[in-house]
C-alpha cells in the first residue's frame, strides 16, 4: 500500500455521511519513537567541548573519544552508556615484568564503584515538537552508565582506535600498572594503578566519555567552554585558578575527593543521542540533561 | 630576591582575569631514569625531577602535592612544530596541609612518567621532541599573605 493512501492525521473528514459511507480511514501518523536504537560512538573531543589558550585561541583537541549509546524506550526505557574495556596489567618499562593479571583484574571492582558515582544522577529530557502522537512529544529517560568487559581482541592491530569500536571488540584499554604517579585517559587508552581509589575511577570514566578537565592541567592559561546540546557554547571554565574543595566551582571534574556534577558532565550523552534520533526518525529531535542529585 | 611578575590580558574568549603575583624562582632538573639520553623505546619514559631552592632564604613547598600533581611538561614535535601536552594529576589539596621547608640550596626530588601513548600524538616517527618543563606552585593570597608564584623552568630532548 503506497503512502497515497494514508490521509494526514487530524485532516479526515468526519461528517455522518462519510462515516456511514467508509469502512476504514487510513491516517499517516509519523514514527513515534518507540523502538530501540544503538550506535557506536566515534568522536573528536572537539564535539563535546573546546578549550582555550591565553592568546585566545583554541587549542586542538586531537582526542578521539569511543563509546556506545542504546536508545531503549521499548525495553527499558533507559539510555544506556556502555564503555568496553579491556584489562591487561602495564610494565613500567619494556624489559620489566607486567603487573599479574589477577591484580590488575582486582582492580574492575574499583572502576565499577565508580560508577555508582554516575548511576542515578542523570535523566535525558527527550522532545519531539513534531510529533503529532501526544505520546512522544516529550519524555523523560534514565541515563545508566556501565562498563563491559571484555577480552578481544587480543592483538591491538585488530582493533582500529581510528574508527567506530566494532561489536565486542574494546572500546579502551585499561591498563593497570602497580604504581604510577597519576592517572590518565588516552586514545583508546585507561591508565590507573593497584593505588587508584573510587574516585578517580569516577573521574577518569567520565575523560572515557568526552569530558574533560576542569582544573589548571597545563602551564599556558586557559578555559574550557561545553558544547550544550542546542549547539551553542556554554559559558567558559576557568582553568586559571586551582579550586578547592570549599569553592563553589569545585567539582568532579576539578578537585579531587569533591563529588558535586553539573548537567554539562551528561551534554556529551544527550549530543548523541539527539543525533541518533534526529538521524532514525528523519525530523529534529532535541535532548537536554536533568541532574537528580 | 624580587621580581616583576608580567600582567596577563583579560581574556575576551574567557572572560577572566589574573592577580599579579610575586614570582619567586626555583630550580628545576630533569634526568630520565636509567637513560641519560633521554631516548623514548616505546615504553614508559620515567623523569626524575630535582627542585632546589636558589633564594637566600628557605621557603615552603608542599612536596607530596607536588608529587602527586606533577610539573607541567609541553612536548613539541621539533619537525611539524606540533605541541601536546602531557597531562598533570587532578589535585589533591588536602596534601598542601604538609608543607616542606627548604633551606637556602636544599632540593626534593620526585617522579613523573610519560606514557607511550602521549608519545604517539605526536606525528614525526621517530620520535624528535624538544620537552618544556614549568613547575608552578601558588602560595598565599588574601588572608594568607602576598600571593607568590613559585616557579622552575627546565627543558630536555626526547629521541628514538
Amino acid at each position: 500500500m503506497t503512502k497515497q493512501n494514508f490521509k494526514p492525521i487530524a485532516s479526515s473528514i468526519t461528517s455522518p455521511r462519510d462515516n456511514r459511507q467508509r469502512k476504514e480511514v487510513l491516517v499517516d501518523v509519523p514514527a513515534c519513537w518507540d523502538e530501540d536504537y544503538e550506535k557506536e560512538i566515534y568522536a573528536r573531543a572537539s564535539k563535546y567541548y573546546h578549550k582555550y589558550v591565553l592568546d585566545g585561541t583554541e587549542q586542538d583537541q586531537h582526542r578521539h573519544i569511543r563509546f556506545k549509546i542504546y536508545f531503549q524506550p521499548k525495553s527499558s526505557n533507559k539510555v544506556i552508556v556502555e564503555v568496553r574495556l579491556r584489562t591487561e596489567g602495564g610494565s613500567m618499562t619494556i624489559t620489566s615484568e607486567p603487573l599479574a593479571m589477577y591484580q590488575a583484574l582486582g582492580m574492575q571492582e574499583v572502576v565499577e564503584q565508580g560508577l555508582d558515582f554516575w548511576n542515578k544522577r542523570f535523566n535525558i529530557k527527550i522532545a519531539d515538537p513534531e510529533c503529532k502522537d501526544s505520546r512522544c512529544r516529550s519524555k523523560v529517560m534514565e541515563i545508566e552508565y556501565r562498563i563491559v568487559w571484555i577480552d578481544m581482541p587480543v592483538k591491538d592491530e585488530f582493533n582500529d582506535l581510528q574508527k567506530p569500536a566494532k561489536p565486542g571488540f574494546y572500546h579502551s584499554k585499561m591498563l593497570v600498572y602497580q604504581d604510577k604517579e597519576r592517572e590518565s585517559v588516552g586514545n583508546g587508552v585507561l591508565e590507573i594503578s593497584l593505588n587508584t581509589n573510587t574516585y578517580i575511577a569516577a573521574h577518569e570514566y567520565a575523560h572515557l566519555l568526552g569530558i574533560p578537565d576542569e582544573y589548571p592541567d597545563e602551564d599556558d592559561g586557559k578555559c574550557v567552554r561545553y558544547v550544550k546540546p542546542n549547539g551553542s557554547m556554554d559559558a567558559p571554565i576557568d582553568l586559571l585558578v586551582h579550586k578547592q574543595k570549599s569553592s563553589k566551582d569545585a567539582g568532579v571534574m576539578s578537585t579531587q575527593y569533591k563529588f558535586a556534577t553539573a548537567p554539562r558532565h551528561a551534554w556529551s550523552i544527550a549530543i548523541e543521542v539527539q543525533e541518533l534520533l534526529t538521524s532514525k526518525l528523519g525530523r529534529p529531535i532535541t535532548c537536554d540533561i536533568i541532574q537528580l542529585r | 630576591m624580587r621580581h616583576h611578575s608580567v600582567a596577563i590580558a583579560l581574556l575576551l574568549v574567557c572572560g577572566l582575569a589574573f592577580a599579579e603575583p610575586e614570582i619567586v624562582p626555583v630550580k628545576i632538573a630533569v634526568e630520565c631514569v636509567a637513560n641519560p639520553q633521554c631516548v623514548f623505546d616505546g615504553g614508559n619514559m620515567r623523569l626524575e625531577f630535582t627542585v632546589t631552592n636558589i633564594q637566600a632564604e628557605s621557603i615552603s613547598m608542599p612536596v607530596a602535592y607536588i608529587a602527586r600533581r606533577g610539573p607541567f611538561i609541553k612536548l613539541t614535535d621539533k619537525k611539524t612544530k606540533r605541541s601536546i601536552n602531557v597531562k598533570t594529576g587532578i589535585p589533591d589539596y588536602a596534601l598542601r596541609s604538609a608543607m616542606t621547608i627548604l633551606q637556602p640550596g636544599e632540593s626534593f626530588k620526585f617522579h613523573w612518567t610519560i606514557s607511550p601513548y602521549e608519545f604517539e600524538e605526536l606525528p614525526s616517527r621517530p620520535i624528535d621532541a624538544s620537552a618544556a618543563v614549568t613547575l608552578i606552585d601558588m602560595q598565599g593570597g588574601d588572608d594568607a599573605g602576598p600571593l607568590r608564584k613559585y616557579l622552575g623552568r627546565t627543558s630536555f630532548q626526547i629521541t628514538q
